[in-house]
């Protein structure tokens, strides 16, 4: 895959109109467009305190010293980064169909990833399968954009899907709290409580797109066939009819709504995102009014 | 209930084995096409409940199996073709009267017309039609469509034969048995003998429609043919006519294209008017004999006979030759005694390659020489021992294979101790060995259609069509001249009485309308639901209530 595969002049242009919006990160960020939990040197204001030694004079209320005879000091509201991580899914799943499901995943993610660059946020991109690694640190600079779309097409096929494994080696290298965005079709074999138990373990802000077709749903099969799992090896012999197709739609909903119901638990954003359509209109979507809060 | 095509074994067998050959397909394990997909997670949860054919392990799907077998034993019983019957297996026949007597007015149309009508309302399978005129032609198999009958019979016409029904009677009576009985129902004038319809078997059963005959002013032409003239001349002939009819006509003969002036003897008796014309030259020409005006039946009006050919043989006499034969000889009309270049040599030394007639002192009885294969010689063998003569005690007939005919008498044969010489048919012994040796035969003194007679000529029609290759009686199919390769044609003529008169048959049948129904057919309904049950098969597949 090619980075101009990813991207091109448009697509970036529409994502300069998006923006994602932080209820509020934890401080200990850098400065940035964000609000933070931190009471600083920002533009608004949020509290008072009495006046400790140390404290600069600058921030003094005198109106307050005035009408009270007691000192208090100014608090403003500190504006940190967002930190983004982006997860795309490189499993041997997402590069099976045509287009692959990992073309419509990174350009997501690498549309995230702009519009975050674009707000000052630092983004770092985790791709993983079977195992987590590291393609880019988290950094910011809009200019990263073209260097992050160029590590993201040169990614390779992985494995098999592990999300256990891959959130959990996530959740070890003790980033910053920020949000998460996991672009995946979330086909793990061990099945959706799996999937969930891991994301339950995460304390990032979560965003979910999940990479979907059409034929997830409504498979275009028939016949006495051998569907083997293109992850795992595992052959499942199947003779299509109305009634296997009704249980096979059955289990996907079941999966389906376990992924919703994290989703709703955890107060986390998700996005279907179609792989055979246009990535940025749906994307904005879920960015309403062009804001995403996250 | 019955098969038609199948046996009751090979049709249960045939179940047995589709049965089996079923049974092994169910059993046999399902060859799935590989197709790689994204995950198999939810195809595992599927496939839990309904798990593929796999019918090695065990019968997974008996009331599928059942529903197949179903259908296919419903196709092989269709195939073997299972019908419920419906009464007996009875044939029906119609006979179309195709003979002269049909041409009156529009009887043929009418007959045919009302053939048709019956067949329309007959079943399929079982009825048939034949045209009966001069030689009985299918006009409708069984299981065939009426348009097969129109089209065969169009163009249809009378002709001039008598009627073949009665030879069509007998020819279906050998092909009808009691497990198949026969009715024929027959459409037309024929008169049909009664002691012959007697012969027809008990399940053979007659049926004539309806009908009414009308009775027109007729006369026609009931028979014809010539006799040895009664003057003796050899040469000569007599011809007689008999005409019959309810309104008789003056005749005008014709001999080689020329009418006849001679007024004939005429003698009228029990509605019937015989003619006798004396003394006609016997000279091979055809004789023609036509009534003048017309009445409704014009096949009866003319009448054609092709005269025979007589003329003396040329006999060289012996002067050593016993008396009692040189008198005979002398005395027929039939010879010529020469001196030179004869037909027959009697006594004497005959010349090389020549017939003769010898007496032998050696030699007890007759000895007759013949080429090999000479067909006249059962004929005058026969005439021989007709005339007595094989009668004499010890006086065989011998026969010997020679270039040339011959005959050799014992002069034993001729004392008058003996008494032969002195019969009657000592001097018909002389005449028939006479032409025999000469080569001379008789031709048939009148020839009628329908009528055989010996002849061992082949001939053809007026269409050129060989009649008789094998060259034994002869029977004219219908009036008309027929010719030979070589030899004299032969003319035919309708000569048929009862038509001539429109006779009603003396055999009354029954006049009723032939009810019958087709058997129920159970083959195309039997398709039928195998298709249903297809449709029925896949709908449930479809909505997955069968693997």
């Amino acid at each position: 895959m090619e980075a101009g595969d990813l991207y091109d002049a448009d697509f970036l242009e529409s994502l300069t109109r998006l923006r994602i919006i932080a209820t509020r990160v934890k401080g200990g960020g850098r400065h940035a467009e964000q609000r933070s939990r931190d009471l600083g040197s920002g533009f608004d204001f949020r509290d008072f305190r009495p006046y400790a030694p140390g404290d600069d004079l600058r921030a003094i209320d005198w109106n307050i010293y005035s009408r009270l005879g007691r000192v208090f000091v100014r608090l403003y509201e500190e504006l940190e980064d967002l930190p983004l991580y982006v997860l795309p899914d490189i499993s041997r799943s997402s590069f099976l169909e045509e287009p692959p499901r990992a073309r419509a995943g990174l350009r997501a993610g690498l549309a995230l990833s702009a519009i975050s660059l674009n707000q000052h946020d630092s983004v770092g991109v985790f791709p993983f399968s079977d195992d987590l690694s590291v393609l880019v640190r988290p950094a910011a600079g809009k200019r990263r954009v073209l260097t992050l779309a160029e590590r993201l097409a040169s990614i390779e096929p992985g494995g098999e899907t592990d999300f256990g494994k891959s959130l959990s080696r996530f959740g070890a290298l003790g980033l910053r709290e920020g949000m998460v965005a996991i672009v995946s079709d979330f086909f793990d074999p061990r099945g959706i409580e799996a999937v969930t138990a891991a994301l339950g373990k995460l304390r990032h802000r979560l965003l979910l797109v999940q990479l979907t077709r059409k034929s997830d749903r409504e498979p275009d099969l028939t016949g006495d066939l051998r569907l083997v799992d293109c992850e795992s090896g595992a052959a499942a012999d199947v003779s299509i009819s109305a009634a296997t197709l009704e249980r096979y739609r059955a289990a996907y909903d079941r999966f389906q709504e376990g992924l919703t119901k994290f989703v709703r638990s955890r107060g986390a954003g998700m996005l279907q995102l179609d792989v055979e359509a246009e990535v940025v209109p749906q994307l904005a979507a879920v960015f309403e009014g062009g804001r995403y809060v996250a | 209930m019955s098969l038609s095509f199948f046996s009751l074994g090979a049709t249960l067998a045939g179940v047995a084995a589709l049965a089996g050959g079923l049974y092994w397909l169910q059993r046999l394990r399902v060859r799935h096409r590989e197709v790689p997909v994204v995950t198999a997670l939810f195809w595992r949860e599927a496939v839990e409940e309904t798990r593929a054919r796999e019918l090695r392990l065990r019968f997974r799907h008996p009331l599928a199996y059942l529903f197949i077998l179903a259908i296919c034993a419903a196709l092989w019983l269709a195939a073997a073709g299972l019908r419920a019957d419906a009464g007996t297996d009875r044939q029906l026949v119609l006979l179309l009267d195709g003979s002269a007597g049909m041409a009156r007015g529009t009887r043929f149309d009418t007959e045919l017309g009302r053939m048709r009508d019956m067949l329309d309302g007959l079943p399929v399978s079982k009825r048939a039609a034949i045209f009966c005129g001069a030689t009985p032609r299918t006009i409708l198999l069984p299981g065939e469509e009426l348009a097969w009958f129109d089209r065969r019979s169009a163009g249809l016409a009378p002709e001039a034969a008598p009627s073949s029904i009665e030879d069509q009677l007998f020819a279906l009576a050998k092909t009808s048995t009691a497990a198949r009985p026969t009715t024929v129902v027959i459409f037309g004038d024929a008169h049909l003998d009664e002691a012959a319809l007697d012969l027809l078997p008990e399940h053979f059963e007659l049926v004539t429609p309806n009908d009414t005959r009308e009775l027109g002013t007729e006369c026609g032409i009931t028979a014809f043919g010539v006799t040895p003239a009664a003057s003796g001349d050899w040469t000569l002939v007599d011809a007689f006519i008999e005409l019959s009819g309810s309104a008789l006509r003056d005749v005008e003969l014709e001999l080689a294209g020329e009418a006849l002036a001679q007024a004939p003897e005429v003698d009228d008796a029990n509605g019937r008017r015989s003619l006798v014309y004396r003394d006609l030259a016997a000279n091979g020409e055809l004789l023609v004999a036509r009534l003048r005006g017309s009445d409704g039946l014009p096949a009866d009006d003319t009448a054609s006979f092709v005269m025979p050919l007589r003329r003396r043989v040329r006999v060289q006499a012996d002067p050593a030759l016993p008396s009692v034969i040189a008198r005979v000889l002398a005395a027929d009309p039939g010879v010529e005694l020469v001196t030179e270049r004869p037909d027959v040599s009697f006594g004497g030394t005959a010349a090389e390659g020549s017939p003769a007639f010898a007496l032998s002192g050696d030699r007890a009885g007759i000895v007759v020489r013949a080429p090999a294969g000479d067909a006249s010689l059962t004929g005058f063998v026969s005439n021989l021992q007709s005339l007595g003569f094989g009668a004499l005690g010890d006086a065989p007939i011998t026969f010997e294979v020679a270039a040339t005919r011959s005959l050799s008498l014992a002069r034993g044969a001729l004392d008058e101790e003996q008494g032969w010489t002195q019969s009657r048919s000592f001097p018909l012994f002389v005449s028939a060995s006479t032409r025999w040796l000469s080569g001379s035969t008789d031709a048939p003194r009148w020839v009628a259609a329908g009528r055989a007679i010996e002849d061992a000529t082949a001939r053809t029609d007026a269409l050129g069509r060989t009649l008789d290759p094998l060259g034994a009686a002869f029977t004219p199919p219908a009036a008309g001249v027929y010719a030979a390769a070589a030899g004299p044609a032969l003319a035919a003529a309708l000569l048929d009485h009862d038509m001539t008169i429109n006779a009603e048959s003396a055999y009354r049948v029954d006049a009723r309308t032939v009810v019958e129904r087709d058997p129920l057919d159970f083959a195309h309904w039997l398709a039928l639901l195998a298709f249903v049950a297809l449709l029925v098969e896949w709908a449930l597949v479809r909505r997955g209530r069968m693997p």
